[in-house]
């Protein structure tokens, strides 16, 4: 089992996960719910990238599960519905399913990425750029060791919300919580934590 | 965006998934032009071709396969399931005359490497894109025989590349990591140019699809 497997569960830290405004209405996608789908991965691309950049170390793998991501998201628009939460939490949800597959691949000495919906075979740019936002995830995974005491949830619950910037309710969406439980999981971890770093 | 989000953007505008939501919201169908690269080793031809294709959608119990000569000469198929689809569309040429084959994609395939019909190797994978196809058979190609690259990605949805290779090439199936789909943009019949990458190929082939 790799380090990417094994990483399953850490925590990670909060850079590059700033959402970005604004639509994206590009060709070819020109209609109106083209350009709501468009306005979605504007907002949460670099945020996506940014989680998948904490958990593995490859550049291609990063690319992969992002664009399985959103090859998923954009399968599934249809469903979404805004009345029911923020479409970050929907997608950190999709993210969190394919990373579970991803892990579970690896687990079973799989390739993943052969049999992804979503392959996106980058070029040298491409993994440059990818490179460097794994390197810039370098003190996220050394938090995320910190946690990994923590229960799922609640190991969860501080990355989307104290990392990556997600609401409570948010990320209640995307872990399938009620926002209530989520909030009474992301207090008890936050608690742990600094009893943790406490000097004793 | 970034260029690594650009490119990511592009990817998701030319896959099919994405087609398949901009005609349900928007009550249209739209051509989707894929170019299938295969390439050759040895003494191998394979050939590229350029299929234009239109995504269709499917019914509640869709067969496993269909086919139907139209009066221009082209054919269309539907391929909802690969295993059970594939012998009796296979059967079904044969029948007809046309000289396609299908061929399923496996991942533990092992027949491509081994006969050396090799894509490049650093773009694994199959982008594909819909069940329901239209073209004109490789017939009128002597001796090559187009070929169909067909994976199963779920109920009812199927991957479909397109190409050809001399005759008695085609293998039983293909390693998902041989071959590489790479979109092309742009609406509308296009007619596609086989070229091969062999150098024992001694002239190019046309191949020619247009939309159901």
């Amino acid at each position: 089992v790799s380090e990417e497997a094994r990483s399953a569960g850490r925590l990670a830290d909060g850079l590059g996960t700033t959402a970005r405004a604004g639509a994206a209405s590009r060709a070819p996608l020109n209609s109106r719910r083209e350009g709501e789908f468009g306005a979605v991965y504007s907002a949460n691309v670099s945020a996506i990238t940014s989680f998948f950049a904490r958990r593995c170390t490859e550049p291609q793998t990063v690319a992969d599960l992002t664009s399985e991501t959103f090859v998923e998201a954009v399968g599934s628009f249809h469903t979404f519905d805004p009345d029911r939460g923020s479409s970050r939490g929907w997608l950190f949800g999709i993210a969190r399913n394919v990373l579970a597959r991803h892990y579970a691949a690896l687990h079973d000495g799989q390739r993943m990425a052969g049999r992804l919906a979503g392959r996106l075979v980058l070029g040298d740019d491409g993994i440059d750029e990818l490179a460097g936002r794994i390197d810039a995830q370098r003190e996220g995974r050394e938090l995320l060791n910190r946690c990994r005491q923590l229960p799922e949830l609640e190991q969860a619950a501080i990355e989307l919300v104290d990392i990556t910037g997600l609401t409570p309710t948010e990320a209640a969406v995307a872990l399938q919580v009620s926002p209530g439980a989520l909030r009474v999981r992301l207090f008890r971890a936050r608690a742990r934590l600094r009893k943790e770093t406490r000097p004793s | 965006m970034s260029p690594f989000e650009d490119q990511l953007w592009s990817h998701l505008a030319d896959r099919h998934d994405a087609e398949n939501v901009i005609a349900r919201r928007s009550s249209r169908r739209r051509p989707r032009t894929l170019t299938l690269t295969a390439g050759a080793a040895g003494v191998i031809a394979a050939a590229v071709v350029t299929v234009t294709l239109l995504v269709g959608g499917t019914t509640s119990t869709p067969p496993a396969f269909a086919l139907t000569q139209n009066a221009d000469g082209t054919v269309t198929v539907t391929l909802n399931d690969v295993a059970a689809g594939i012998p009796g569309l296979n059967a079904e040429f044969a029948r007809l005359g046309i000289r396609e084959r299908a061929v399923p994609i496996e991942a533990g395939c092992t027949a491509g490497p081994a006969v050396g019909y090799m894509a490049p190797l650093n773009a694994p994978g199959i982008n594909g894109m819909s069940t329901t196809f239209t073209f004109s058979s490789a017939t009128e190609h002597p001796g090559y025989t187009g070929f169909i690259a067909a994976r199963q990605v779920g109920p009812d949805h199927v991957e479909i590349a397109m190409g050809a290779m001399q005759n008695g090439m085609i293998p039983p199936c293909f390693p998902e990591q041989t071959m590489q789909v790479i979109p092309v943009p742009g609406p509308g019949t296009s007619t596609g140019t086989i070229t091969s990458s062999s150098p024992t190929t001694t002239a190019p082939l046309t191949m020619t699809t247009s939309l159901s």
